[in-house]
């Protein structure tokens, strides 16, 4: 009796599995809003293991020229990635993730991954841009993503570091925990770039479960507006009323 | 044992994909829409209170006469508020993304991000205004309902005589399926914008949209001009740059 419950009761674990969720029962769900956890991410590496050609664009950097952040450009990818305090946006379904990064009120940025759908062949015709092109899937228990064709003008840090357009970026997102910060999202990242470095650069991000964080609106081409002229024109109006008065 | 065998089944019988949605239909409003801009109507004629006419006059007086060349916040790509990217004709593609409990709607035009939460729980509207709005929606029958309030208000922003809006604007948008004349999968929406401050009456109108599957929602990059003006080394031709 006892083994025709159990052998009943596996049926029944089969048939859920079969009619509620088919293709993902063990696909672990990393969706929801998560904050970087700067402590236990990787620092870029001092020395970085640059070119010489990287080493020259790199010293060559102007902050004030070449930065993009500054025009309210994307930080793209891999940067939106590991920069920046705000939460992270993760949404999932059966064929796509899609990351959301506002990073510190910049304007949105989705990178869009989506799964078994292989990255296109090379084609000197397309145009690389800001969040790259990216393929993903699930090997066992993480989220492997490859991304390509990123645009070279997105800097790769603060400091200026900068690729020539053949980046490639590896990607593992998987579920830790920890005993004091609980359950944690952990990128581990690889920066392929012979251009740029002397070796695969690895790195890792790791970011918090924030259930409660919110992703704002971004603010950047506002902070800009009322920076440059809005405030001026007050002040045009300001002295002209005052003229007026005396 | 038995008792683990027995949680599997409950845990796996009581995990529908789509809990807080409506999955027949939010599998055919998923996906990328443009514009159907022949099949769409034209907002109407704004029925202004009289006190909103007269501060818009007022407005105008005081701080016009109007430079688009300057005042335009398209050209400073400060992105318009609801329902400007839901009521554009031109274009721009946008993709409904359906999660377990929400809606996310992807716009390409400066980027906007619309998240909508989906459920039986009313949503609280306490975020700070934004030009997308605070969103809740709920399905009734086959119609996804979105009330959107919390909608920034574009006098302190954006100088340019505009309709004036109020905290107590709120839109409701029903969102459902259907099929245009040729049988081409068409989504609608049913816009009523209320006001009371601004407003002597809804205005309603209702925009469609076509089935675009084979169209990205590419990257919106508005400051693109300027940036490669700056990496030219020239001045920018936008005059709040300069």
């Amino acid at each position: 009796m006892q083994t025709v419950r159990r052998a009943a009761l596996v049926m029944l674990c089969s048939m859920g599995t079969l009619l509620a969720l088919p293709a993902h029962a063990a696909t672990p769900d990393i969706s929801g809003t998560w904050l970087p956890v700067e402590s236990l991410s990787t620092p870029w590496p001092d020395p970085l293991p640059l070119t010489e050609s990287a080493r020259q664009r790199y010293a060559a950097f102007d902050p004030d020229r070449d930065e993009p952040a500054a025009f309210c450009m994307p930080l793209g990818t891999p940067r939106n990635t590991l920069a920046g305090t705000s939460p992270l946006e993760v949404l999932q379904t059966d064929d796509r993730v899609y990351f959301v990064f506002q990073p510190n009120l910049l304007n949105a940025e989705t990178r869009r991954v989506y799964l078994g759908k292989p990255l296109p062949a090379a084609d000197p015709d397309r145009l690389p841009t800001w969040l790259g092109t990216s393929s993903g899937r699930w090997e066992n228990n993480a989220l492997v993503v490859e991304t390509i064709e990123m645009e070279p003008q997105a800097i790769l840090n603060g400091n200026g570091l900068s690729h020539l357009g053949g980046l490639k970026v590896r990607e593992r997102w998987e579920l830790a925990n920890d005993p004091r910060r609980g359950r944690l999202l952990v990128n581990n990242l690889v920066l392929d770039d012979p251009a740029t470095f002397t070796r695969p650069l690895q790195l890792k991000r790791v970011f918090a479960w924030a259930p409660d964080a919110r992703l704002a609106e971004g603010q950047c081409s506002e902070r800009l507006w009322i920076d440059q002229i809005w405030r001026n024109r007050l002040r045009e109006h300001a002295a002209a009323r005052k003229a007026g008065a005396k | 044992m038995k008792n683990t065998g027995l949680l599997l089944v409950a845990l796996l019988l009581a995990a529908p994909a789509l809990p807080a949605q409506h999955p027949a239909v939010a599998r055919e409003m998923a996906g990328v829409w443009l514009p159907d801009s022949k099949r769409s109507d034209r907002p109407p004629a704004w029925p202004l209170r009289p006190e909103a006419a007269a501060s818009r006059e007022q407005w105008l007086a005081e701080y016009g006469p109007v430079d688009p060349t300057i005042d335009d916040t398209n050209a400073s790509c400060i992105a318009e508020s609801m329902p400007w990217p839901v009521r554009l004709i031109a274009q721009y593609p946008f993709e409904v993304l359906f999660t377990a409990d929400r809606v996310t709607v992807f716009h390409e035009v400066f980027g906007s991000l619309r998240r909508i939460p989906v459920g039986p729980a009313p949503y609280t509207f306490d975020a700070l205004p934004s030009a997308m709005g605070t969103s809740s929606g709920r399905w009734e029958g086959d119609t996804l309902v979105v009330e959107t309030r919390n909608i920034r208000r574009t006098g302190a922003g954006k100088p340019t005589g505009d309709v004036p809006v109020s905290n107590a604007r709120r839109i409701t948008e029903r969102w459902s399926m259907g099929r245009d004349e040729d049988g081409n999968k068409q989504l609608r929406n049913e816009l009523t914008i209320i006001d009371p401050v601004v407003l002597s009456e809804p205005v309603r109108y209702t925009m469609r949209y076509k089935w675009s599957p084979d169209i990205a929602v590419g990257e919106y990059l508005c400051q693109q001009d300027i940036w490669d003006q700056n990496l030219q080394g020239s001045p920018s031709s936008v005059p709040w740059r300069n």
